[in-house]
């Protein structure tokens, strides 16, 4: 597909015009709860649903220690013109996002899909609903003709050969650019997810990670460590374990030696984090080697290879000087722009990583994104 | 590899001693029939503390008592084999007896050269030139360096 750079846009950081742009974390909506998605589903499963009341979960209990303090994650100024929520009408995402901001790829991301894959639908559920959901996006959005955006297709975690009958149904489709494991609580290294490994390295496809809003709340996702978040700042903060707990796991588990071309991108879990926990990771492997030989080299070359995190939500210290030191100590080329779009902690490119050299600053907005992407 | 999650083996950390050298910088550090085959045995060459293994082709390897990593008594750590670079779940042994691996914090070397196995690294354990010469063990200590 061809990528071009917007030549000029308003909200375009300064020097940026002439630099692609892309946009590693954009969450698409489907408006209406489960009923537009009925068409995509085999029609005794859409009958469960209807029996079942089905609906995406918008509505929440009248209250909910994780639910934003201002009532949505999803940003109140971004709901659709026809008052619709944030992400769900790709015109005003087009206009709102990808005009406004420049950007030149924008990978589309289903939370909705996601909580049904991971734990909140039953396992063949999942499936029937993550198609439904992935077909929905690919059918009824305009991703065929409005090629800026691009889908991470989703898969379940609960049914891996669904999730691989999943990947050879729509894997092909040139408007699918990675796969959006949302994640159970079985950690990354497990044999239990390399069939779909290996379905998504036969499709030239990265592994998209991103948490699914399930975490810390549902039983059967991935739990932070230590104990029960109390509110959604706290729970916010240390998402991050997660990410850090199956870069871990994928570090000692010997699946980039079993799958050597495949790519893992880390979405919205930050990335300050991962400077440290390299330091130990290979510091303990330099000891402990011969407990895991299939690491056959130095975790940290399989990250550099292989791993990517998007930047949002960026870390502001004090002084910007640190978090360009911070990259420039991890090593930008692990870097990929995100937006989070429509989400209220986002960071948009013109207020973004505006202290780093510009050749840095292009190579984390752009470059190094198509180089992991199917693109 | 330049830049990315750079991380070294730590530099090269040696232990401070009193300069002991004499001109001739061979030690005889005992009959050889007194050193068990196979098995490190330490002993005290000048003011160094010094680990010997005889082997039974009448090899004798010498390193110094003294882990480059941190200054560990590594000699008092295992002589063992290794788990050699394998596929996943498979796991070969390989290298059996020549490996030092150090008590403290499992770093590996090949006790007759030094170097660490599967590791890049510039971090070398000392070792020392050793020979039997009329069933005694001599090991030269070699010149004096800054370090020592």
């Amino acid at each position: 597909m061809n990528i071009e750079a917007p030549q000029s846009q308003a909200m375009r950081g300064k020097g940026d015009a002439g630099t692609t742009i892309v946009d590693c974390d954009v969450h698409p909506v489907v408006a209406g709860g489960f009923t537009p998605l009925y068409p995509f589903m085999p029609k005794a499963w859409a009958e469960r649903f209807k029996l079942k009341l089905a609906r995406v979960p918008n509505i929440l209990p009248l209250t909910f220690r994780f639910e934003h303090p201002s009532g949505s994650a999803a940003r109140h100024d971004a709901a659709t013109p026809s008052g619709g929520p944030a992400g769900s009408d790709p015109e005003y995402m087009r206009k709102d996002l990808l005009d406004a901001h420049g950007i030149s790829i924008a990978v589309l991301t289903s939370l909705q899909a996601g909580q049904m894959g991971t734990v909140i639908a039953g396992p063949d559920e999942s499936a029937i609903i993550i198609s439904a959901f992935n077909d929905y996006f690919l059918d009824v959005w305009p991703l065929k003709t409005e090629t800026r955006l691009r889908l991470a297709m989703a898969v379940t975690a609960q049914d891996p050969q669904a999730a691989v009958a999943e990947i050879n149904r729509v894997g092909k489709r040139p408007e699918v650019c990675a796969i959006y494991l949302p994640l159970i609580n079985i950690l990354m290294g497990n044999r239990y997810y390399e069939p779909i490994y290996k379905a998504a390295a036969e499709h030239g496809l990265p592994i998209l990670l991103h948490v699914t809003g399930t975490d810390s709340v549902h039983y059967g996702a991935p739990n932070q460590a230590g104990g029960f978040p109390e509110n959604y700042p706290e729970r916010y903060v240390s998402l991050s374990q997660i990410g850090e707990a199956n870069l871990t796991s994928l570090c000692f588990s010997g699946v980039f030696e079993k799958f050597p071309t495949l790519k893992f991108i880390f979405a919205e879990y930050s990335f300050a984090w991962a400077l440290p926990l390299m330091w130990r990771i290979n510091r303990t492997w330099e000891s402990l080697r011969y407990d895991v030989p299939w690491v056959k080299r130095p975790p940290r070359e399989y990250v550099s290879e292989r791993v990517r995190f998007s930047t949002q939500p960026l870390d502001e210290p004090h002084n910007p000087e640190h978090l360009k030191q911070l990259i420039s100590m991890l090593g930008p080329e692990h870097l990929v722009f995100s937006t989070d779009y429509p989400h209220w902690d986002n960071d948009f490119p013109a207020q973004s990583l505006l202290m780093l050299d510009k050749d840095v600053r292009r190579q984390i907005l752009g470059a190094n994104a198509l180089k992991v992407l199917r693109t | 590899m330049s830049g990315p999650l750079q991380y070294r083996s730590p530099v090269y950390f040696d232990e401070p001693v009193q300069s002991d050298m004499t001109a001739s910088t061979r030690v005889n550090i005992g009959a050889a029939e007194t050193f068990p085959l196979n098995t490190v045995r330490i002993v005290t060459a000048g003011k160094r503390e010094i680990g010997v293994v005889r082997r039974p082709d009448g090899r004798v390897e010498a390193v110094r008592n003294w882990c480059p990593h941190k200054g560990a008594p590594i000699c008092k750590g295992q002589l063992t084999g290794t788990a050699l670079p394998d596929a996943p779940g498979t796991l070969t042994w390989g290298r059996d007896g020549e490996i030092l691996r150090c008590p403290w914090h499992g770093f590996e070397f090949e006790m007759a050269t030094g170097a660490r196995p599967f590791v890049d690294s510039r971090m070398r354990l000392r070792v020392y030139p050793a020979t039997i010469e009329n069933g005694e063990i001599w090991v030269d200590l070699g010149p004096r360096t800054a370090k020592e």
